[in-house]
């Protein structure tokens, strides 16, 4: 006899319906499913075959058979653990049939408990859109993510018995409510600004990253705060709208990174992968492709702290993202997209000794090392950089002590004024921020005239800028601008988008 | 052959250095008779452990080839017994007994010479403090001479260079080994412009650590005098200051910044005696030769006005971080970068890798 059952798998952040059917025949005892890799099959056929036993139901003697379609999609396997022993079970008449308006996914465990998976929400969120009345069987620990999309019946269980029971009128259960609402305005304040004393020059720069969504390097001495700053970029932004935290929360999903407790991520990431992280971990992909850091970032920050350890090929694939703002990974017969639109924070040290601009320690570093140094900084990767700022290590007990350090919410607010220009200006474009605009929207959106341009132009020769650092001044100056709300770069805006240059500059060496 | 082939063979051996090499003349006659004198002769003047070495030199060098060879590289040998060897450098303790001169230069055919010495890592007042001295004494037809070190030194040649001046660079390698080798083209410059580099090492002795000492002193044996820019506590330009006192010459300095640590030996050498230089007119009246007075010292602000006069005052050689500025002014981001960059642009202040800003 032969059983229908729905299920469906991720797919990047979206999502696939996959059939499940179960044939059961006559002949010899074997167990074959079709549509899952090898690797996979045996493990779920020991799955299904324990838990159906222990559930107190029998495992049919004669010919199983499973196919998951459709066949071209590649599936990762134990999410169909469920929905196949439920086909099996209705296809051995031990449980009615399986309504079509279910989709069922969870993994078994050998007594016949579901266990959560990853990329639920995915899947509950495709199911909404469709409109089609769906309703979802989860594990209870999956069922929250599931139910923070909307039009959607969500049903979660502890153990295949009560999925049997439940499909056959024996219990009750309604579907989980959850407000999401609520859940996304819990969120709670993370790290603030104010907790920073002094570093008003690295705070400048956060805001102004903030606001023109540039990429930052922060080089300054260990101890001088660099992580410390990092780590407020995110409370600075405004916050994630609805629609935004589902489609961060669906790639934290995907990674399998939600917790029952917090299945809705309403916090703009910040992402920070230790220098020896490999490709794969950081853009992502693997057998069955994973998002990586740049996409667990997307919306937020992400840190690359040492960035001078991380390896080269590791720094370069970062450049997908950063131009796309997506990344796209291949897999074995098709390429899956993940969002991963982020802003970069890179830290390192000043030089290679690290404490060149430490008030306690000395430098020991010559000049030439110091060039070296600086020459290896600026590598490809650093053409992306919009804002080069110099941290340095000061005793701020002397000079600030008595100073009140502003709020990281009072920061978003000049943020937030200055991101409603931005949107203003780039209706009807592609972009969206000052940091997106190639070299055709800066001619159009940020010209500079007059004694602007005069300095500009000076200074480009006697500071000795590299050709590339015209691009940046010119975009930072515009956000610059965009803070104060004036329509036109004046001279003050260039010259602080100038001070961002640090490494643009030609230092006079022996 | 000629008795000058066998003080370079001399020289090829280590451990002959001038006091040694002054025994061997005093017991032999020449260095053509020591040379071949017996083992046991020999280390009865310069012990035996030298003397074994300089009897397995010998089996290797055949003197008159090694003195073809070191000629056909353009490189001339100054002995002790030669006119053209430099007058000064002859009158202090232990001349070197020779000196390999890569360059055309007649040491005397100048009358002016002085040295530059200072740190390896200046600030950039250090730095242009050079640069001005250098290249005003250049134009004055004053031979400089330093140790082509980076740094003060290199800053010292390349002035003069730039201005077509004479400049000699003395080594703690031997010529063909030039040290640092950023300074190469440096020294080929140097040479070009009617200069020289000259060593007591072979031309193919490594820089050694313990070469750099005995270095300093025919830095400062060449010349009458000695001025020190930038130098921290235990500089090596410090050295080159012991050695102009022992060897009698000036020793003249170059205030800085009670705050700078690059000044620190500087202004301890003032402290003990040394005169302090402010200009060109100061070196010249203390080797001696009356001068104009021109002083223009620490003038150089006279023209601002308003918020760069202030900004200014806060900016000193030693520098501040922009961070401390910005508290210290109390002005808006904006202004502050307008008035920090307009300084710069004028060559009043200089940025450096790490933050600070330097009075230049
Ligand atoms: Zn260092």
């Amino acid at each position: 006899m032969l059983a229908k059952v729905l299920s469906a798998t991720a797919w990047g952040v979206d999502a696939r319906l996959v059939e499940v059917e179960v044939d059961v025949a006559s002949g010899l005892p074997s167990f074959q499913i079709v549509g899952l890799p090898d690797t996979a099959v045996q493990e779920a056929r020991e799955r299904v075959r324990s838990a159906v036993k222990n559930s107190g139901f029998s495992f049919p003697g004669g010919r199983v058979t499973v196919n998951l379609a459709p066949a071209s999609l590649k599936k990762s396997g134990s999410e169909f653990d469920l929905p196949i022993a439920l086909g099996i079970l209705a296809a051995t008449g031990q449980m009615k049939f399986v309504p079509p308006s279910v989709v069922a996914l969870g993994e078994l465990s050998l007594s016949g408990e579901i266990k959560p998976i990853a990329g639920v929400l995915p899947v509950a969120h495709f199911l909404s859109l469709e409109g089609k009345n769906y309703r979802l069987f989860l594990a209870q620990e999956n069922t929250k993510e599931g139910a923070l999309v909307e039009n959607l019946e969500v049903y979660g269980f502890h153990h295949l018995n009560e999925v049997c029971d439940f499909l056959q009128d024996k219990i009750n259960l309604s579907p989980t409510t959850l407000d999401r609402e609520a859940l996304f305005s819990a969120g709670g304040e993370g790290e603030d600004l104010s907790e920073v004393k002094g570093q008003r020059g690295g705070k400048r720069a956060l805001e102004i990253a903030a606001a023109g969504g540039h990429h930052l390097l922060l080089i300054g001495p260990p101890g001088s705060g660099k992580t410390m700053l990092a780590r407020r970029l995110p409370s600075l932004l405004p916050p994630l709208s609805l629609d935004e935290a589902i489609e961060v929360t669906k790639i934290h999903s995907v990674a399998g990174f939600l917790s029952e407790e917090r299945p809705l991520i309403s916090q703009r990431p910040f992402r920070a992968p230790h220098h020896t992280i490999s490709d794969v971990a950081l853009i992502g992909g693997g057998q069955w492709p994973r998002p990586g850091e740049v996409s667990l970032a997307h919306h937020g920050v992400l840190f690359l702290d040492e960035a001078l350890e991380f390896r080269r090929n590791v720094l370069e694939a970062l450049r997908e993202p950063l131009e796309g703002g997506k990344i796209t990974v291949a897999r074995a017969s098709t390429t899956i997209t993940y969002p991963a639109s982020f802003i970069l924070v890179l830290a390192c040290n000043p030089c290679p000794c690290g404490y060149l601009g430490d008030t306690k320690k000395t430098c020991t570093c010559s000049y030439q090392q110091i060039a070296r140094y600086r020459a290896k900084l600026s590598g490809p990767l650093l053409d992306r950089i919009d804002l080069q700022v110099e941290v340095p290590r000061l005793d701020f007990s002397e000079i600030a002590s008595e100073k009140k350090e502003e709020t990281s919410q009072e920061v978003r607010e000049r943020v937030k004024k200055a991101r409603q220009i931005q949107t203003e200006r780039f209706r009807g474009e592609k972009i969206h921020l000052n940091g997106q605009m190639s070299a055709r929207y800066l001619r159009r959106f940020s010209p500079v005239e007059g004694e602007a341009k005069k300095l500009l132009e000076a200074s480009m020769e006697s500071l000795a800028l590299s050709a590339r650092a015209y691009h940046r001044i010119l975009k930072v100056a515009r956000t610059i601008a965009d803070l104060e709300q004036s329509e036109t770069i004046q001279l003050e805006h260039v010259a602080e988008a100038i001070h961002y240059r640090s490494l643009d500059r030609k230092y006079q060496e022996p | 052959m000629e008795e000058k082939d066998f003080w370079i063979a001399f020289n090829h051996v280590m451990g002959i250095g001038p006091t040694r090499f002054q025994k061997l003349l005093n017991t032999f006659g020449d260095a053509r008779t020591a040379w071949r004198a017996g083992v046991k002769e020999l280390s009865e003047v310069i012990g035996p452990g030298i003397a074994q070495k300089v009897e397995e030199e010998r089996k290797k060098i055949e003197p008159e080839k090694l003195r073809e060879k070191i000629e056909s590289k353009n490189f001339k040998v100054l002995t002790l017994q030669d006119d053209d060897y430099p007058s000064l450098l002859r009158n202090i303790s232990n001349s070197p007994f020779l000196l390999y001169m890569w360059g055309n230069l007649d040491f005397r055919q100048f009358d002016f010479f002085i040295s530059m010495v200072g740190t390896r890592r200046p600030t950039p007042y250090g730095r242009k403090v050079t640069k001005i001295l250098a290249s005003e004494l250049a134009r004055e037809k004053w031979v400089v001479v330093s140790g082509l070190a980076l740094g003060i030194d290199g800053e010292a040649h390349s002035s003069v260079v730039q201005e077509e001046g004479i400049t000699v660079g003395v080594l703690g390698s031997g010529l063909e080994v030039i040290y640092p080798t950023s300074h190469r083209r440096l020294a080929e410059e140097i040479v070009e412009k009617g200069g020289a580099i000259v060593s007591e090492y072979p031309p193919l002795c490594p820089p050694r650590a313990e070469n750099f000492p005995p270095r300093n002193r025919i830095i400062s044996g060449l010349t009458p005098g000695v001025v020190v820019v930038e130098a921290p506590k235990r500089s090596g330009a410090l050295i080159t200051a012991d050695f102009a006192l022992e060897q009698g010459r000036e020793v003249m300095a170059v205030p800085g910044s009670i705050f700078s640590p690059q000044s620190e030996g500087t202004n301890n050498l003032i402290a003990q005696g040394a005169k302090l230089v402010q200009n060109k007119e100061d070196i010249l009246e203390t080797l001696g030769f009356s001068s104009e007075k021109t002083r223009k010292s620490g003038g150089e602000d006279s023209h601002l006005q308003g918020d760069e006069k202030e900004l200014f005052s806060f900016i000193d050689s030693s520098g501040i971080f922009k961070e401390e500025l910005l508290q210290l002014t109390g002005w808006e981001e904006g202004k502050f970068f307008r008035v920090l960059l307009s300084l710069e642009l004028q060559g009043l202040v200089q940025e450096l890798p790490g933050g600070k800003v330097f009075r230049l």
